[in-house]
């Protein structure tokens, strides 16, 4: 009976190294800055009528306030970033979404809603590598 | 004692072999997708001399920044969409780490910048690499005395 040969290093042992070098680390991340804002307050506010007290109550403190001459702004911002990342070896992919929701209110010297400026896109932020 | 330049060779090469092994090397294809990008049709329908504010907010949305220079205010819109493929490389110096990184993307935004009256009406729109179309001067917050 001819006497089998034995490969010097076992298949499996072979398997499991190149799963161990090869195996792709990868991630995805969600952060966020701030708390999302609702279209129905921002849609609430009326240029003429609204004063910067009731945006106050009905929106919270604003991410910013610039000063315009005698005239003031105010920034609402929620902002979505989104990565995924995958690492093969040397070689890594990775890819990053930034969205915002964003609201300008604009008030005149008696700190009168004069203009609101608003931007909803943060539920497009999406996860997505690139492709080779 | 001189090595040979075979000897160097070898070193040179069985470092580049190993600094990737242990992750000091890494070649990465990033894509960077950062707010979205207004159109030129959009920006088209806003006529310096005649458009307002509320124009401007109406067809272009919220800026990402509100700026005062002077007595104008300057809306500025970004965005970012770029692709690029990098190599890093990071060496171990004892509990830091040195990191070099060369990137092909660009770094500025692309945008719009609005510059208005004091009369609330648009003088001047561009746009193009923010990096290059924000006005120059800026001026900082302050306080304002009552007359």
């Amino acid at each position: 009976m001819p006497a089998e040969s034995q490969p010097l290093i076992p298949m499996n042992k072979i398997l499991i190294l190149l799963t161990v070098v090869l195996l792709p680390g990868c991630f995805i991340s969600r952060s966020t800055v701030d708390r999302p804002l609702d279209a129905a307050l921002v849609s609430a506010l009326v240029p003429g009528e609204t004063t910067a007290d009731e945006v106050a109550s009905l929106m919270g403190a604003p991410a910013e306030v610039v000063q315009l001459g005698r005239r003031t702004a105010w920034r609402y911002e929620y902002k979505v970033e989104k990565q995924a990342a995958a690492f093969l070896f040397v070689l890594g992919l990775r890819g990053m979404d930034t969205q915002s929701d964003r609201v300008w209110v604009f008030f005149d010297e008696e700190q009168n809603l004069t203009h609101v400026g608003s931007s909803f896109a943060s539920d497009q932020a999406s996860y997505a590598l690139p492709a080779l | 004692m001189r090595l040979s330049l075979g000897r160097w060779c070898v070193n040179l090469l069985g470092a580049a072999l190993v600094l990737p092994l242990c992750g000091c090397i890494s070649g990465v294809l990033a894509e960077e997708s950062r707010h979205q990008p207004l159109t030129d049709q959009a920006l088209d329908r806003l006529v310096p001399g005649s458009a307002t504010l509320e124009d401007c907010l109406s067809v272009l949305g919220a800026p990402l920044q509100v700026e005062e220079h002077g007595e104008q205010t300057v809306l500025i819109w970004g965005w970012r969409d770029v692709r690029g493929f990098r190599v890093a490389v990071s060496v171990p110096i004892g509990n830091n780490s040195a990191r070099f990184t060369w990137a092909e993307e660009a770094k500025d935004l692309k945008g719009a910048v609005a510059i208005l009256g004091p009369d609330q009406v648009l003088v001047l729109l561009r746009r193009g690499q923010l990096g290059e179309i924000l006005p120059g001067k800026r001026r900082a917050s302050r306080l304002i005395a009552d007359d």
